[in-house]
């Protein structure tokens, strides 16, 4: 039987958010008689994690991602609800629990600026405890997998930004974490830094086999790295299972993503909303929405009478089925 | 403990690197601090030329308060003005977080976790040498237990300057972001450049007993001049160590109260 690692059943934060009628007269009633109202950051929210998932987890600002996540470090008090990480109770802070996770929050920096990161890391190997021999082992590691093994006694404000992110990495998982909560580990990032540090999390799943959520705002960090996403809006949980199982389920649709070798005339033009939508013309390309039973059909059609150099059938964009899953499509 | 001992001496040790990486601004400090000292000699004297005695103390004597001022000002703001400055925007800001998650006291951790200010240093010795200067100008016979006692009194200030000031930037958990909260804490320090005699009756107690920084300066000087009732030393020492248990309360006490800033 698989122990879980992650096991959280019915957590819900509520917070008292104090109400304040607009103007200055709202200001000054409120000095004497302050309302308050409740916010459900997180409403009755349950799910079990095991070891060496990776699971992602997508909402829109406000939805409770991060608030789930800061329970599961111990950083806030549930309301209700039990919550259990590698057999601990979060919020009781015990070192035997903090010394096996990391939480990386976005962009908040640890490093020292004036001093080499290898400062930082022994700072942390001796918060953590780590015995010398493993630390030794894990920053070659880490720093073998970021390539940085040549910058480690340089001052940190002399590295560029994306080296310094590679070393803000290895502090924070110097003492090799079996579970990792990733607060939007992309953001602010170009794009190739961020497929790096894709590249990084994945690599560190298999490697460790450690135990991973992420929250993220980008399609691309959930498609490339997580097999599982649970889908939180609003506090509450609307879906939990498979990446592909969304797919299946709430895309109707797919697409046909085209090349053409000709400008269509109007006729053409006027045709194509019988045979499906039309998402995007911009001459070559043309990407037309059709129900799934009929795509196969449609493609045929399209490959017999219309200019086309090059046909592709794909699945929805997964931000629009998720957005389809925000806007309260049937979970069922 | 042992291991407290050891992250303590790795913050040192990272505080005098980049002392060492900014060598000028270390020189630079003792210019301000010099003249800041030299401006408080000259009032004292041009008070001086005016009356013989201020609430019983003459000028030596109250040379001999600046110098002890000086040193346990050096001592206590080095080591810890870095820190103590960013309490407030740290709770106010989230920033908290990075820190609750370590297996480390949190307390601990905000309180060093910035550089040692090297440049309080030139406080340090001017207090030094003033003390110093003042003890062989008043005649003072020292022996051996008694300079340990005078240290020990002035570290027990300086734990009773840290835990006061710990304290009020506690009180961020409480009211939010508060400017000038941590420059309301130290134009209230500065009256430890009086001593406490000055106040009278109820004021007098309040900053002896209730929030004692009267204990902090004045206590080591009367120690020096003989003056100080034994009584009221073990008063001075033991406030220390239990404003330290109460700063160490009051934290966990605001922790656990205290919901993280939302992204």
């Amino acid at each position: 039987m698989n122990m879980s690692v992650i096991s959280v059943k019915g957590l819900s934060k509520y917070y008292q958010v104090h109400q304040k009628e607009p103007g200055l007269a709202g200001s000054i009633k409120s000095l004497f008689n302050r309302k308050y109202y409740d916010v459900k950051a997180v409403d009755n929210v349950s799910f079990e994690i095991n070891e060496g998932e990776l699971v992602g987890f997508i909402g829109p600002n406000g939805a409770g991602k991060t608030t789930t996540l800061k329970t599961l470090s111990g950083l806030l008090y549930p309301t209700k609800g039990e919550v259990s990480v590698l057999g601990h109770t979060p919020w009781k802070r015990e070192p035997a629990f903090q010394k096996q996770f990391a939480l990386v929050m976005g962009q908040k920096n640890q490093l020292w600026w004036d001093l080499p990161a290898m400062e930082s890391f022994i700072l942390n190997r001796e918060i953590y405890e780590v015995p010398k021999a493993r630390f030794e082992e894990t920053l070659s590691e880490l720093s073998d997998l970021l390539e940085v093994q040549d910058l480690l006694k340089v001052q940190v404000r002399k590295l560029s930004l994306g080296e310094r992110m590679k070393m803000e990495l290895i502090a924070a998982l110097i003492h090799s974490p079996k579970v990792l909560f990733l607060d939007e580990p992309t953001i602010g990032l170009d794009v190739v830094a961020q497929k790096k540090m894709r590249d990084f999390i994945k690599a560190y799943n298999i490697k460790y086999k450690a135990t991973i959520i992420l929250t993220s705002h980008y399609m691309d960090d959930v498609k490339e790295l997580c097999k599982r996403i649970i889908i939180i809006d609003k506090g509450t949980k609307l879906f939990d299972g498979d990446l592909d199982e969304i797919v299946r389920k709430f895309a109707d649709h797919k697409l046909l993503s085209m090349v053409l070798d000709k400008e269509l005339n109007r006729r053409q033009i006027e045709h194509l909303s019988a045979l499906g939508g039309v998402k995007e013309y911009a001459y070559p390309k043309l990407i037309l929405q059709v129900p799934r039973e009929n795509s196969n059909k449609v493609a045929a059609k399209l490959l017999q009478s219309y200019p086309v150099a090059d046909l592709n059938i794909e699945e929805s964009a997964l931000e629009d089925i998720v957005r389809e899953v925000f806007t309260g499509k049937d979970v069922a | 403990m042992k291991r407290y001992l050891n992250l303590y001496s790795i913050f040192f040790k990272n505080s005098l690197i980049r002392m060492m990486e900014n060598r000028f601004d270390f020189l630079f400090r003792a210019i301000p601090t010099t003249l800041s000292l030299c401006i408080n000699l000259l009032v004292i004297s041009f008070i001086f030329s005016k009356i013989n005695a201020v609430s019983g103390w003459n000028k030596e004597e109250l040379f001999l308060l600046l110098g002890t001022y000086n040193i346990v000002w050096g001592i206590f703001f080095g080591l810890f003005i870095q820190n103590m400055a960013k309490i407030n925007s740290y709770i106010s800001r989230g920033d908290l977080d990075l820190f609750l998650t370590k297996p480390i006291n949190s307390q601990f951790y905000i309180s060093i976790v910035n550089p040692i200010d090297f440049g309080e240093a030139a406080t340090l010795i001017l207090g030094l040498i003033l003390v110093t200067r003042g003890v062989s100008i008043l005649n003072i016979d020292l022996n051996l237990i008694q300079v340990v006692t005078y240290v020990m009194i002035i570290l027990s200030a300086v734990t009773l300057a840290y835990s006061l000031w710990f304290i009020t930037m506690t009180f961020s958990f409480w009211i939010g972001r508060v400017y000038g909260l941590h420059e309301a804490f130290i134009s209230f320090f500065e009256i430890n450049k009086y001593p406490s005699d000055i106040f009278n009756g109820l004021i007098k107690n309040v900053f002896v007993y209730f929030l004692p920084l009267g204990v902090m300066v004045t206590f080591p000087t009367k120690f020096l001049l003989g003056k100080l009732d034994p009584i009221l030393m073990i008063w001075g020492i033991v406030s220390g160590f239990g404003f330290l248990y109460i700063s160490h309360l009051f934290w966990n006490f605001s922790l656990e109260r205290y919901s993280s800033a939302s992204s």
